[in-house]
């Protein structure tokens, strides 16, 4: 019993963190939804015996008009009206201890089948290397593999995490043309960075950071992801 | 004055230091050849530089072609890891699913490292690690202790047989990565007895039989008939071999030695007091004189030759 408590206990904090990340990137979601309590996780995704079934924790989002903002590219001649290189995101919680080749191409072929851009895989244990190989050969689909474990707690609202806000591409070249730079000029934050990969960064992209500053209160930075 | 056999018109006039090449008086008036100086011309002036614009574009064409370069060998990679990943899907459901053809499942490329990755998934799958058993692994049968009783390596397997295999197949597959080995070469990969009839019978190759692609380094060496006249070539017998009088004869010459005579039976001979028994020892010089002593050095040698001369025109 304390042991199934304890179990719904930590799916109820990576539910909560997973949903206020896809909140944070710019997805449709209600606040109470992001905040949910335990005695109403409990309630509804806890069955009779006291355990908890993760294929019932899967979710889906729709970007927001300002998400589609940030992830339109700018008009270029030969596309005057490009679409949003975003779409729906689909997370998804592995039931199984150990994820392989297998799990992740089902995972693969729902996303194809449902017309979902972007799907988040979040897995018990790490996947094996050439599971891990499926991802590029996916693409234009974006799938992010996260482990449970580094989702107990949301970094992004730890005190010693800046805010870190993705910049669209008209805000990228305003800034590259007021500083007179080239963007590999400016500091570099790595995709694999755990805020990189909570904000589910692509290369090329700018994320602005906002830090407290003893001297004039707030400082922004900027980072180009590579 | 030496006829120049280039320019017959030309004569070397030889000055002491100079020569002069003049135009000869016996052709007379007819052509009149410009003098052309021996000395060195003077360096032509240097050309204008080139556009640096043409420069940057030279620049950027090869700077082109090599970064095009390494992108289709690191394309190769690429393209050669997502083939092994091909190759390991269709080996995971391998037997249960329909038969895959040699096409698909032809060679197993992939480094040993792959073979693990292989036997990872299959267990993760619930099947025995190695790619032709289709019972269930002994982490499954035995249950979580498995791991404790019969190690970490065979709890994979379904029996010690099958893991005996597997590592078989492993120790033969090549550590070379496959975008480094030499074109259409893989490893012949030769299945314990019990399967290689089973494979056969079945004409799916799951792990590389048939069909196999060898080297043309290797095929060229192992159909290569040795025969005899090449083996003889190599001995030097043959008339055909290298220089075969001077290497090698069947015949044995006994070597004329000098035949050597005591001091005392001969009369009157110009022997040099300081032979020995008919060696005639160089004289060391002392370092100091450089140049004398090449001179001098040079000067014993034909010393010791006339002087070896005069001794067999003696003894002979």
């Amino acid at each position: 019993m304390a042991g199934d408590s304890n179990e719904a206990s930590r799916l109820w904090r990576i539910l909560r963190t997973t949903k206020q990340m896809c909140y944070d990137r710019g997805y449709e979601l209600t606040e109470e939804e992001c905040n949910i309590s335990l005695a109403d996780f409990k309630a509804a995704y806890v069955d009779e015996s006291g355990t908890v079934h993760r294929q019932r924790l899967a979710f889906y989002a729709r970007p927001t008009p300002e998400m589609q903002k940030k992830y339109t590219p700018l008009p270029r001649p030969g596309n005057p009206d490009p679409a949003p290189d975003i779409g729906t995101i689909h997370v998804d919680f592995s039931s199984q201890p150990s994820v392989g080749i297998k799990d992740l191409k089902a995972f693969a072929q729902l996303l194809n089948e449902k017309n979902y851009h972007t799907g988040i895989f979040v897995a018990q244990a790490a996947p094996t290397s050439s599971a891990l190989k499926i991802i590029p050969s996916i693409l234009p689909t974006v799938m992010e593999i996260f482990k449970e474990e580094d989702l107990l707690v949301n970094i992004s609202r730890h005190e010693l995490v800046p805010k870190h806000t993705l910049l669209s591409p008209e805000d990228k070249k305003r800034l590259l043309e007021r500083y007179r730079l080239k963007e590999t000029q400016l500091p570099r934050i790595r995709m694999d960075d755990p805020m990189a990969r909570y904000l589910g960064l692509k290369r090329g992209q700018v994320v602005k950071i906002i830090r407290k500053s003893e001297t004039a209160g707030r400082y922004a930075s900027y980072r180009w992801v590579i | 004055m030496a006829m120049n056999p280039t320019a017959p018109h030309l004569l070397i006039v030889e000055d002491g230091l100079h020569a002069h090449i003049e135009p000869s008086q016996s052709q007379g008036m007819a052509t009149r050849v410009p003098v052309k100086s021996i000395l060195k011309t003077q360096p032509k002036p240097a050309s204008p530089t080139p556009n640096p614009e043409a420069l940057q574009a030279e620049k950027d064409r090869h700077n082109y072609a090599l970064a095009l370069q390494h992108a289709h060998r690191i394309q190769d990679q690429k393209d050669w890891d997502l083939r092994i990943l091909h190759a390991i899907e269709a080996l995971l459901d391998y037997p249960s699913s329909t038969p895959v053809t040699a096409q698909e499942a032809n060679n197993f490329v992939g480094l040993p490292s792959d073979l693990d990755a292989l036997v990872e998934e299959r267990v993760i799958d619930r099947k025995c690690g190695y790619a032709l058993c289709a019972n269930k692994p002994r982490c499954v049968t035995m249950g979580r202790e498995a791991e404790w009783r019969v190690g970490k390596g065979e709890a994979g397997f379904c029996s010690k047989l099958c893991t005996r295999k597997s590592m078989g197949v492993r120790a033969q597959l090549s550590v070379v990565p496959a975008w480094e080995r030499e074109a259409g070469y893989h490893p012949v990969i030769s299945l314990h007895e019990d399967d290689s009839a089973v494979v056969a019978g079945r004409q799916s190759v799951a792990l590389g039989i048939s069909a196999v692609a060898k080297s043309p380094s290797t095929v060229a060496a192992k159909t290569k008939h040795v025969d005899d006249d090449d083996l003889a070539l190599e001995r030097g017998e043959k008339a055909r071999s290298f220089r075969p009088r001077q290497v090698m004869t069947d015949r044995i010459v006994e070597k004329a030695l000098p035949t050597y005579k005591p001091l005392s039976s001969v009369s009157g001979a110009l022997v040099s007091s300081t032979a020995i028994e008919g060696y005639e020892p160089r004289e060391h010089k002392t370092k100091t004189d450089g140049r004398g002593d090449n001179a001098e050095s040079d000067d014993d040698d034909d010393e010791d030759d006339r002087a070896g001369a005069l001794d067999e025109d003696d003894e002979g």
